[in-house]
């Protein structure tokens, strides 16, 4: 199988270099607060990682047209499977129906707690409760 | 290229031939083929869980920055070093792999076995950490604050991403010893060197999968 792309270490070193000085911005990054953009930053760092590895580790880059095929439509589905879960936890508030949660991503904010918050409402208040782990979900 | 490896005429003579297949480099690309077939089951199998951590992040924002700022996150940081450092070493063992250094492959495929169970040793302190601090989802959870039922969901999510991460790395550990036996029995060649190859995959796909994690869990708080 000589016909085979052999990379000089050099090659392998350089690409370890990358991922290691991203993985320090990605950390330096997450001690600043940008807001939203964290989140982009942090996703995007990772994403360059992970095509570094894709394509110099994992030798996509110098493969046949099958695999990189093969290597797309697994991150084709992946796409399917996010936008198509999101479509609908996104579009669930539009109609303007009560929601537990909002589509906004935050909590909704009602009379009642957010599910998951427990309040004992088949005990009478008289004060022998157990002490309360769940705190009431703030407001914004 | 099929018929360019038969020329050579030595496959029937190589014990690693597979009799289904034309020739070496036939052989090669099909198993390489199956894994990567494999991985892209993998992707979306990592993907559902990153998928359901999306959902109930958007849902809960403020409980997972909260319940975030629990974990470690120097630890977090040295893992991922060594866990990029283990990728590096099994580049070069499958660097060795093609050029038939079955010494190599051994050196850097041990150099791998030990970064990875360095990996899983931070992860038994970390995982210790959060049972003494009640932070494993259930009765006894207790964080505190305002979120402290939501942010079971987070451990939730962290158990089972980074357990299943966890489990992979083990898997890997276990599959690195076999071939580590094999190296040592000069099995590889220029000629063979796919199953080398396939373990760099496996092992650079799990690498790919905690540099999500990292960020996602880790760096949100």
């Amino acid at each position: 199988m000589s016909e085979h792309h052999i990379a000089p270490k050099s090659m392998y070193f350089t690409i370890f270099g990358a991922l290691m000085a991203l993985t320090f911005i990605t950390v330096a990054v997450s001690y600043l607060d940008l807001g939203r953009a964290n989140v982009l930053v942090a996703l995007a760092v990772a994403g360059v990682k992970a095509t570094l590895v894709v394509l110099w580790f994992m030798h996509v880059k110098h493969n046949t047209p099958l695999i990189k095929l093969t290597v797309a439509t697994g991150f084709l589905w992946l796409i399917f499977m996010f936008s198509i879960t999101f479509s609908d936890y996104i579009s669930r508030g539009f109609l303007g129906w009560p929601q537990s949660w909002g589509a906004t991503g935050t909590v909704v904010h009602h009379d009642t707690p957010p599910p998951g918050v427990v309040v004992s409402h088949d005990e009478p208040a008289t004060g022998h409760e157990a002490p309360t782990k769940q705190g009431e979900p703030k407001g914004h | 290229m099929s018929s360019h490896a038969l020329e050579h005429g030595a496959h029937p003579a190589n014990p690693n031939f597979q009799h289904q297949f034309e020739d070496l480099q036939q052989q090669y690309e099909s198993t390489t083929f199956g894994m990567w077939v494999f991985l892209v089951q993998e992707i979306l199998f990592f993907g559902a869980l990153f998928c359901a951590y999306a959902v109930y992040r958007a849902m809960y924002p403020e409980a997972y920055a909260a319940a975030s700022h629990h974990l470690d996150k120097i630890l977090g940081t040295a893992n991922t070093v060594v866990l990029i450092a283990s990728s590096l070493t099994m580049a070069l063992a499958v660097r060795c792999a093609q050029l038939g250094r079955n010494k190599g492959i051994l050196g850097y495929l041990f150099a791998t076995f030990m970064l990875g169970n360095v990996f899983l040793g931070v992860k038994v302190i970390e995982y210790s950490d959060k049972y003494k601090h009640h932070l494993i989802p259930g009765s006894s959870f207790f964080m505190g604050g305002p979120y402290n039922e939501q942010a079971q969901i987070y451990f939730s999510m962290y158990f089972a991403m980074t357990g299943m991460h966890a489990l992979h790395m083990v898997i890997g550990a276990g599959l690195l010893i076999f071939f580590m036996w094999k190296a040592y029995n000069n099995t590889y060649s220029k000629d063979y060197y796919g199953p080398i190859e396939i373990m760099g995959l496996y092992w650079h796909f799990v690498d790919i999968v905690w540099i999500f994690l990292f960020p996602m869990l880790y760096l949100i708080g």
